[in-house]
C-alpha cells in the first residue's frame, strides 16, 4: 500500500478546506439573495435584499405575467424596483433580479392578490366578502346566517386592500429576513446532527468494547 | 387528471418524491429494500465506516438541498455514483440518515416515502460500487479510473431517474407522462454527478487511494498505520 508523503498530505489538507468552503459558503450564497414585493397604489414595488448584508444596486430585474414580459429595469440605489400593475391582470405576476454570478431570487404575486381580493367574475359562482372578511351568510365564528350584511362597494374594498397591504408591508419583510436566516441554520444544524449521529455511533462502539 | 398532474410535477422535486403519491405496495417495497440495504451495511459497520458515512451524507444533506430549475421539476446533485464507490452498501444508512433530515427540517421528499427515496438513489449506488469498485480501484491510471468512475455515475443517476419513473408508473399509470419528462430533467444531471465523481475519484487515486476502499482488510489497516 502506497505511503501518503509530505506533497500528498498537504493536498489532501487543501481539498478538505476546498470542501468545507464550498459546503458552507454554496447554500449561503444561494439563498442569500431575497426579494420583497408590495402590492399598493396600483403598483407592484419592494426590494431585493442580500440577508444580513445590504442590497443589491444596478441589479438586472424582470416581471412576467405567465410567460408574457410585463416590465423590466435595474434596481435603485436601495435595491429597489417598481412597475404598475398591467391590466387585466390574467395570471400570478413573478418578479426576478438576477445580481450576476449566479445570485437570483424570485418572488411569485398571486392574481388574487393584485386583483384587490375582488371577485375573479361576475355572475351565479361570484362571491364577495362582508366588512368582516366573511362569505355572505357567514358570521365571524365561522357560523352561517340567513341575514346577510351590506356589501362593501369596489372603492372601499380596493381603499382597505391598500390600508392593509401598507400595514402587512414591514410584516412580510421581516418574515422573507427571518426565513432565509432559519433555512440555513436548519442546513447547519442538519449537518451537526449528522456529525452528532456519528460520534454516538463511535461512542457506542468503543462502549461495548 | 390534467390539473392534478401539473400541480404533482411542480411539487415534485427530483428523487424526493413526497408523501401521498406512491401506492401502498410501492412504499412497502421501497421500505423493504432500504430496510435490507441499510440491515446489512449495519452488520458491516466499523469505526472507519462511521465518519465516512457520516460526511459524505453530510454532503449529500446539503448539495442535494441546492436546486437548479429544470422544466417543470428541478435538478440537484445526487451523488448516488460517488458514495457508492467510497461507501459501498454503506450509502443506504447514510441516504437514509440526509433525505429524513431534509423531509423534517425543510419538507423535502416524505416521511412515508423515506424508504422508496432511499432505495432510488442508494440502490444504483450501492450495485455500481459493488459491480465497478474493484475494477476501479484496482486500475493503474487515475485518469481511466475518474473516467470509469464519472461513466459510472451518470449511470446511477440514470438509474435513479429510471427508478423514480417506475415508482410513479407502479402507483398510477397517469403518471406515466410526468415519468417521461421527469426522466428527460435526470440527463443533464448525469453529466454533472459524472463530472464531478469523475474528478474526485480522479484526485483520490493519486493522492489517497485507500478512501475509494469502503471496508479495509485488518493486513490493509495495518499497513496504513505504518
Amino acid at each position: 500500500m502506497r505511503k501518503l508523503d509530505f506533497l500528498q498530505t498537504a493536498w489532501v489538507v487543501r481539498l478538505a478546506w476546498v470542501l468545507i468552503a464550498a459546503v458552507l459558503a454554496a447554500p449561503a450564497h444561494a439563498h442569500s439573495l431575497k426579494l420583497f414585493a408590495r402590492v399598493a397604489d396600483g403598483q407592484i414595488d419592494g426590494y431585493a435584499f442580500f440577508v444580513g448584508s445590504g442590497r443589491p444596486s444596478g441589479a438586472d430585474w424582470f416581471a412576467t405575467m405567465g410567460d408574457q414580459p410585463v416590465a423590466e429595469g435595474k434596481t435603485g440605489s436601495d435595491g429597489s424596483y417598481g412597475f404598475a400593475i398591467p391590466a387585466p391582470v390574467l395570471a400570478d405576476i413573478v418578479v426576478t433580479v438576477d445580481v450576476g454570478d449566479g445570485h437570483i431570487a424570485s418572488t411569485q404575486i398571486k392574481a388574487q392578490r393584485l386583483r384587490g381580493g375582488a371577485p375573479a367574475k361576475q355572475g351565479p359562482d361570484a362571491f364577495a366578502l362582508d366588512r368582516y372578511g366573511n362569505s355572505p351568510g357567514e358570521t365571524s365564528t365561522g357560523i352561517r346566517q340567513t341575514a346577510s350584511l351590506p356589501r362593501l362597494n369596489a372603492a372601499d374594498q380596493q381603499a382597505i386592500e391598500e390600508a392593509v397591504q401598507r400595514q402587512l408591508g414591514p410584516l412580510l419583510e421581516r418574515l422573507e429576513i427571518m426565513d432565509a436566516r432559519m433555512r440555513l441554520t436548519d442546513l447547519m444544524a442538519g449537518v451537526f446532527l449528522i456529525i452528532g449521529l456519528a460520534g454516538i455511533g463511535l461512542w457506542a462502539r468503543q462502549r461495548k468494547r | 387528471m390534467h390539473t392534478f398532474i401539473d400541480f404533482r410535477m411542480s411539487a415534485l422535486p427530483m428523487a424526493h418524491i413526497p408523501d401521498g403519491l406512491l401506492s401502498v405496495p410501492v412504499l412497502a417495497g421501497g421500505a423493504l429494500v432500504a430496510a435490507v440495504g441499510v440491515a446489512i451495511a449495519l452488520r458491516k459497520l466499523d469505526d472507519r465506516a462511521i465518519p465516512r458515512m457520516a460526511i459524505l451524507s453530510a454532503t449529500f444533506f446539503v448539495a442535494s438541498l441546492i436546486s437548479v430549475p429544470m422544466g417543470p421539476s428541478s435538478i440537484h446533485l445526487l451523488l448516488g455514483g460517488l458514495m457508492g464507490l467510497v461507501l459501498g452498501v454503506g450509502i443506504f444508512p447514510a441516504v437514509l440518515v440526509a433525505l429524513l433530515l431534509q423531509a423534517v427540517l425543510f419538507g423535502f421528499g416524505g416521511l412515508t416515502t423515506l424508504g422508496v427515496n432511499t432505495t432510488n438513489i442508494a440502490l444504483p449506488g450501492a450495485v455500481f460500487g459493488v459491480l465497478l469498485g474493484p475494477l476501479i480501484r484496482q486500475t493503474d491510471s487515475a485518469w481511466r479510473a475518474g473516467l470509469l468512475a464519472g461513466t459510472g455515475a451518470a449511470c446511477c443517476v440514470l438509474a435513479t431517474g429510471s427508478l423514480v419513473a417506475l415508482s410513479l408508473w407502479l402507483s398510477a399509470p397517469e403518471f406515466a407522462p410526468v415519468a417521461r419528462v421527469l426522466l428527460l430533467t435526470y440527463l443533464p444531471l448525469a453529466f454533472a454527478d459524472g463530472a464531478i465523481a469523475g474528478v474526485a475519484v480522479n484526485f483520490l487515486v493519486r493522492v489517497k487511494p485507500q478512501t475509494l476502499m469502503p471496508y479495509l482488510s485488518s493486513s490493509v489497516r495495518q499497513a496504513s498505520k505504518v
